[in-house]
């Protein structure tokens, strides 16, 4: 990472390893879910193929297919905050100075937190109802729901984990006054970073 | 009840709050002052139901697919081909652009994701060729936002599942809507190269040996066009079983462009899995807001508060029009169609109007609202793309293209079967 995000002090020491760890730990998250879609688009595929050829359906492709996707959504949260992808209005956002824009940054991941925690919440009460009752899917498959949705709510745990680390380390920034490394790494994104986004790591136009 | 639900949302919305801590912030406080029940309980099984609802799968599939085409090289041969055959054309290039984000949108779900691409690749020839700039930009930011009017699109398909209308029969109506406003672009720029024939810039000169030695470039991606959209219109497969064998197809063409790598895929991956995760995020949470909308009655308030208007059915939905047109210029588009959409959509089903058309018509003002400042993302994407002057040369040169929404809308309201002659011939 590079030397100004990187938050300094003694304190943040500890909390700046956590970060980083969960950095890499989301990332790898979303590359699972990124492989898991190549895998569903091509088991979908190859369902299609059969019951245009041999007639018949694998069987239970859309279930799969299902939880595949429930599971790919959640694992690629916390990368997706990372990386700012989050959509958030900047009309007024563009016109507030810089301290304002800090705060609101601040409010932002507090809000996305609160959020993260309720979809958290949410998603343990689909775990351990699927637990408590040992329920299995309504289809020939059987699956027991818990496996599935564990892995969901796992997902999760982790954009709640993401969100609770960086509150802690944006409001440390607030409070002391850093408003370029908050806007740097919280701020929303400018048109030409979004861009550089759609455009992938394509590079520079000479 | 309403006023307060407007409120809140406009000042969380306004102080940039993320949009889905917005709706989901909203959904809870609105829940817990409106009605005795604990309806938060409620969220978890929507969350789950959502999350693996088989029809959704289509949209990372499409997000991914683009990326890898992005990736794969494949814009760059299919802007020369189509600059060529549309070079007789007075304004020359600023056909191709149209034509390309035809093309491109053909087989994109995605707005910013077409006008990026075919930006990158056209933005080199303006001062080469001695084109109005402004009059390019906007070629390129309204051109983009075909992306998801013409099928495949993304937007489509939350609309379809929000409003539980068929989505092939939403990508049959869309069709020759979205081509007529490809060709109102073009017919815009022909007319204003014919009055100012300064604004074209320098012809391309091209051969029809040239021109048919380009077709070449146009055959992966007719093929893939085909490929995924042939394959819903023939009926043979569902729009996520499209969308799986467009990605199967767009892994075989990276493989054929000797692109396909380890770095291509996960770069793809990066880039569509973000995307998923945050529309999807949104998408949760508007569920859960419209479910808490229509328990504590507020849905059923506006629907009620707009026929005690006692206007006529067409008076009402250019109501609905000017409001989404406003709206759209704060708004970004992802956003607009889950926050309004399940309350609007019942109101103009109420008043006799096909959900269907109405879903064509819903899109095209999601289009505008990608090109109307202050918040019109594809302005910004051709601003960041061209990296110097100013944003308002983009807005300017975009504003004329408006004209041509507002024409494809006028056409609509008054012969509705532009959108719903091909759902009602072919669908099913």
């Amino acid at each position: 990472m590079d030397p100004v995000t990187r938050p300094q002090g003694r304190e943040s020491g500890a909390l700046g390893r956590l970060d980083d760890a969960l950095r890499r730990l989301a990332r790898g998250m979303l590359l699972v879910a990124g492989w898991g879609l190549l895998l569903l688009g091509m088991l979908v595929a190859v369902d299609v193929a059969a019951r245009n050829t041999i007639g018949r359906n694998i069987g239970g492709v859309d279930e799969i297919a299902g939880y595949i996707f429930a599971i790919g959504i959640s694992w690629s949260l916390a990368e997706a905050f990372y990386a700012r992808s989050h959509v958030r209005i900047d009309f007024l956002y563009q016109k507030a100075p810089l301290r304002l824009r800090s705060l609101l940054d601040v409010l932002s991941i507090l809000a996305l937190g609160f959020a993260a925690a309720f979809l958290a919440f949410s998603g343990w009460l689909v775990v351990s109802g699927s637990w408590g009752m040992g329920s299995r899917s309504a289809s020939v498959l059987q699956v027991p729901l818990v496996i599935p949705q564990a892995l969901w709510f796992a997902g999760m745990v982790v954009f709640l984990a993401a969100l609770l680390v960086s509150s802690l380390q944006a409001c440390l920034a607030l409070a002391a006054g850093r408003h370029p490394e908050l806007a740097a790494r919280f701020g929303i994104m400018s048109a030409s970073e979004e861009a550089q986004e759609a455009l992938g790591a394509r590079e520079e136009k000479a | 009840m309403l006023a307060n639900a407007s409120l809140l949302l406009a000042v969380l919305i306004g102080a940039s709050l993320p949009i889905a801590a917005t709706l989901i912030i909203c959904a809870l406080l609105l829940s817990s002052i409106y009605s005795p029940l604990p309806l938060f309980l409620a969220a978890s099984e929507i969350f789950w139901k959502v999350s693996t609802e088989f029809t959704l799968t289509s949209v990372p599939l499409f997000i991914l697919l683009g990326e890898i085409l992005l990736r794969a090289g494949i814009a760059e041969r299919m802007y020369g081909a189509v600059a060529l055959w549309l070079n007789r054309l007075p304004g020359g290039l600023l056909h191709a652009n149209i034509g390309a984000s035809t093309l491109f949108a053909a087989t994109s779900g995605s707005s910013v994701a077409t006008a990026a691409t075919i930006g990158t690749v056209a933005l080199p020839e303006v001062r080469r060729r001695g084109y109005n700039e402004r009059l390019f930009l906007g070629s390129l930011a309204a051109g983009g936002t075909l992306g998801i009017l013409i099928p495949p699109s993304i937007h489509l398909i939350i609309y379809g599942m929000i409003t539980n209308t068929s989505v092939p029969k939403l990508y049959l109506a869309a069709a020759i809507p979205g081509l007529l406003l490809a060709v109102l672009f073009s017919l815009i720029i022909v007319v204003i190269c014919m009055v100012k024939p300064g604004f074209g810039g320098e012809p391309i000169k091209a051969t029809w040996r040239q021109r048919f030695v380009s077709l070449v470039d146009l055959v992966p991606i007719l093929l893939l066009f085909v490929v995924v959209i042939g394959s819903i219109y023939a009926g043979f497969a569902t729009p996520t079983e499209a969308a799986s064998l467009g990605l199967v197809f767009a892994v075989v063409l990276a493989w054929w462009y000797g692109k396909l790598s380890l770095a291509l895929l996960h770069e793809s991956f990066i880039g569509a899995m973000k995307a998923t995760a945050m529309i999807m995020l949104i998408v949760l949470a508007s569920y859960f807001l419209n479910f808490v909308l229509s328990v504590i009655g507020l849905s059923q308030q506006l629907t009620s508060f707009i026929s005690g208007l006692g206007l006529s059915p067409l008076q009402t939905m250019l109501v609905i029009i000017a409001f989404f047109v406003v709206l759209g210029c704060f708004l970004e588009s992802l956003s607009m169609l889950v926050t309004i959409t399940p309350l609007v959509a019942p109101i103009v089903i109420g008043l006799g109007y096909d959900p269907i058309w109405f879903g064509v018509i819903l899109t095209i003002l999601l289009e505008l609202a990608l090109i109307t400042p202050p918040v019109g993302i594809n302005l910004y994407v051709v601003q960041a793309i061209r990296g110097r002057g100013s944003i308002q040369d983009v807005i300017a040169g975009s504003a004329i293209f408006v004209v041509s929404m507002f024409a494809l809308i006028g056409l609509l309201l008054a012969f509705p079967d532009i959108a719903m002659w091909l759902p009602t011939h072919f669908g099913e």
